[in-house]
């Protein structure tokens, strides 16, 4: 697996999936869940979500309030080798990341 | 007195006073010590040729080197072999990319590819002392902040 250099987004092959967090679809079968952590900031979170997976701002937004309200939030979803990457990317920012077979 | 962070043209203009500069390369310092393999004492008794030598038992480590799989430890073994490693060098390239910044002399001009090395190392140094400090979980933070005046703690 090759890892880049510093994680600044996914690849230009890389899909991702927009609705992830509304509706993961059932043809998806790995998720990528962020966790709440009472160290990470709000501001920091949210410009993790923009520059790595390019996500609008007010989505960004929706999804750390959700991390932090509900504990947890998928921010993506894919094949398995998609969501570690995704993961090994969350863990270099420090956020708490993991994957999950839906 | 001058602005210490200023956006400029898709660069950032860091102008911090001497003793913060200081203060910020001595807690780089400590960082780059804790991740470095022989730094930590290695678990098993044999060379783990595959896994850094980091201390899984300390709180910080367990922090900045989260379980990718929660519940499959099997799994999560197997991950931790073909990532972890790379991990470690990345977060210790980033710090010591920071560190050699922090002895310029400000102001310092940041590019994209250093403000990213600045803002993970930066976390990852809010990590790194929250973890020192018993916060780790939701919650945590309001014990801390319930600890008694002459608990060393409350120094921070």
């Amino acid at each position: 697996m090759t890892v880049p250099e510093t994680p600044t987004g996914p690849r230009g092959d890389t899909m991702v999936a927009e609705r992830a967090a509304e509706a993961p679809a059932a043809t998806v079968p790995w998720v990528t869940i962020v966790w709440d952590d009472p160290v990470n900031l709000f501001s920091y979170v949210i410009h993790v979500f923009e520059s790595y997976f390019r996500f609008p701002r007010e989505r960004a937004e929706r999804l750390t309030m959700q991390v932090h309200t509900e504990g947890k939030a998928v921010v993506a979803s894919g094949s398995r080798e998609e969501m570690e990457r995704h993961v090994e990317a969350m863990h270099a920012y420090g956020l708490w990341a993991s994957l999950e077979h839906q | 007195m001058r602005r210490r962070v200023r956006r400029r043209r898709g660069q950032v203009e860091l102008n911090l006073p001497d003793v913060e500069m200081e203060l910020l390369a001595s807690l780089v310092d400590q960082f780059i010590e804790l991740l470095r393999p022989e730094a930590a004492p290695v678990a098993a008794p044999w060379p783990t040729f595959e896994r850094p030598g980091l201390d899984d038992s300390d709180p910080v480590i367990q922090r900045l080197f989260p379980p990718a799989y929660r519940i499959d430890s099997e799994a999560d073994a197997e991950y931790r072999r073909f990532a972890e490693s790379d991990a470690l060098r990345r977060k210790l390239t980033e710090a010591q990319q920071v560190r050699t910044l922090l002895d310029d002399v400000p102001p310092v001009v940041l590019d994209e590819a250093a403000i990213g090395a600045l803002l993970r190392t930066l976390n990852a140094l809010r990590l790194t002392l929250a973890s020192r400090l018993g916060v780790v979980q939701p919650g945590d933070e309001a014990a801390l902040a319930a600890v008694r005046r002459d608990d060393p703690r409350a120094a921070l």
